[in-house]
């Protein structure tokens, strides 16, 4: 495992990124702040790159029963 | 090096049921072998030598009396500090389970045990199996490149010589990673074959538990002696285990064999290894098998969907955790689990769709082209520098070691099916690596049989680090 992706322009404020991760219980400094917040925002790449395929009429795959996803 | 080490885990059990060593004979050489190795490669987070001499001299007693319980009875393996022993020390590479002693074992080692298999110790993993901090294992092939993880301490052991077998755990790629990396033969079975009761997780939905072996035949005795169903574990699948040597030796002729050749063979693929598993495939066309092309283009979407997962599902165990011991984390770790909360449910929901159109994808292949496996390299490169692991790539394509290492394995995981690394060169620079085949859902032991026709045909399994050799 790694998360590799390479960090991308940071559009948000980190000090948003704090105060939100700090008001969950979350305590972290603003360093660590700034941080997540490149971390999110490549998430927020990989939630757009989903955007490549046709997922509106995909149900959720069956994760938590026997077999899992592979579903045999 | 003892001579014993060097032989594999099928050889030693056989030499046990002739009588021509003992359990503890067995205990005691890899005893050695730690001793002499972990100062430079620290493939172990605990040795349990007393616990494994005893029960050692307990199976040389059930032998001598004609009661040996399997091919599994007497032999040392290692387990990952992830999956939970009864009475010893488990701590998941992590400050924050520190000193955790579990009164239970996991599904997993409690199958082993009643099989007979002696466990000489828990080996070194990243922290929860994360991947992102850095244990002290290091590779024997090469002190200064990553040995791969997280499954890390598993890999290193049992190419070292001090294991005849290990466990690990695979959430994207973690079993296969460092089994290629070491010249190892890795199973990641299909989801619910093996509990994962026990066993700490990463991610529920991702996670699996495996045999990391020198050879094919010992990794299908280990996972033999893994596998079956739960009725602890939701997960775990009501199927029957097969014999999966049955048809171990039946080889390749009038199997069908799927490549798919835009997401495995892209040009982030160095040549070494994009010639080596070339051969492979010629060498199954060769031995009879049909090679046939297939196309799935929603492989492109499985390194997000997988990331979403790990993140959404990997917080949520670590919910209570990281509030009352977030200073016990590396930093690394804890950054990657505080992002997993403010992450959106609609992302994690996206991801599972995602995994669902290319689970959909994978299964249709199979089917419409009839294929008994699907097979690719393991990685797109060697190993790299541990203090390149999060730079460039050296060869210029346009990805970080990191973020190319896993980029052939996840899709396995998303899927559910089976999926098998096997050693099929040594690079130019001295580093291994593999080819993976995937399979059927619980068809392990055609993934098998196709794996040991390749295997039988070449030396790589019997191959060993040059370090080693003056050990």
């Amino acid at each position: 495992m790694g998360y590799g992706r390479a960090s991308s322009d940071e559009v948000l404020d980190s000090s948003v990124v704090h105060a939100l991760a700090n008001k969950m219980g979350l305590t972290i400094s603003p360093e660590e702040a700034e941080v997540l917040t490149a971390l999110l925002m490549n998430q927020m790449a990989a939630f757009q790159s989903f955007d490549s395929i046709d997922l509106q009429d995909a149900v959720p795959a069956p994760i938590f029963r026997a077999g899992g996803a592979s579903d045999e | 090096m003892s001579e014993l080490t060097d032989l594999s885990l099928s050889e030693v059990s056989d030499m046990l049921d002739a009588g021509t060593v003992s359990s503890l004979e067995l205990v005691e050489a890899n005893l050695r072998a730690i001793e002499r190795t972990e100062p430079a490669v620290h493939a172990y987070a605990s040795v349990l030598a007393e616990e494994a001499l005893d029960a050692a001299r307990a199976a040389d007693v059930a032998i001598a009396a004609g009661d040996r319980r399997g091919p599994l009875h007497g032999i040392p393996i290692g387990l990952k500090d992830n999956i939970y022993t009864k009475g010893s020390l488990t701590e998941s590479g992590s400050k924050v389970m520190e000193g955790f002693v579990p009164d239970y074992d996991a599904t997993c080692a409690g199958l082993l045990r009643e099989a007979g298999a002696i466990i000489i110790g828990k080996t070194h993993c990243h922290e929860f199996a994360y991947g992102v901090n850095t244990p002290p294992s290091r590779s024997p092939w090469n002190s200064e490149v990553y040995p791969g993880g997280s499954s890390i301490g598993s890999g290193v052991a049992v190419t070292s010589r001090s294991s005849f077998g290990a466990l690990g755990t695979d959430t994207g790629g973690s079993i296969r990673v460092p089994a290629s990396i070491n010249n190892l033969v890795g199973m990641k079975a299909t989801y619910g074959r093996v509990s994962i009761y026990g066993v700490v997780p990463v991610a529920w939905s991702l996670d699996h538990v495996g045999p990391m072996t020198r050879t094919v035949k010992d990794n299908a005795l280990l996972l033999a002696g893994m596998a079956g169903y739960d009725p602890v574990d939701p997960t775990s699948a009501e199927q029957p285990v097969p014999d999966f040597c049955a048809d171990l030796e039946a080889g390749v002729s009038g199997l069908r064999i799927g490549v798919e050749r835009d997401y495995f063979f892209y040009d982030g693929l160095i040549d070494e290894i994009r010639t080596a598993v070339e051969d492979v495939i010629a060498e199954y066309r060769a031995g009879g098998a049909e090679i046939v092309e297939v196309s799935i283009p929603e492989l492109a979407i499985t390194q997000d969907a997988l990331f979403t997962i790990v993140l959404c599902e990997g917080s949520s165990y670590h919910r209570k955790l990281i509030r009352e011991h977030g200073d016990k984390y590396d930093p690394a770790t804890r950054a990657l689990i505080q992002l997993g909360e403010l992450v959106p449910a609609t992302h994690y929901l996206a991801a599972q769709q995602a995994r669902r159109v290319y689970r959909d994808a994978i299964k249709r292949a199979f089917a419409e082209q009839q294929l008994d496996a699907m097979l690719w390299p393991t990685m797109p490169m060697t190993s790299a520098p541990l203090d390149a692991l999060n730079a460039p790539r050296a060869d210029g394509y346009p990805d970080t070691p990191v973020g190319s290492m896993c980029h052939h394995t996840f899709n396995a995981n998303l899927a559910g099916l089976p999926a098998l690394s096997v050693p099929c060169g040594i690079s130019e620079a001295g580093l291994p690596f593999g080819f993976q085949l995937t399979g059927r859902a619980f068809d392990e032991a055609m993934v098998y049989r196709i794996a040991r026709a390749y295997e039988r045909e070449h030396d790589w399994h019997e191959r060993k680090a040059p370090a080693l050799a003056g050990v």
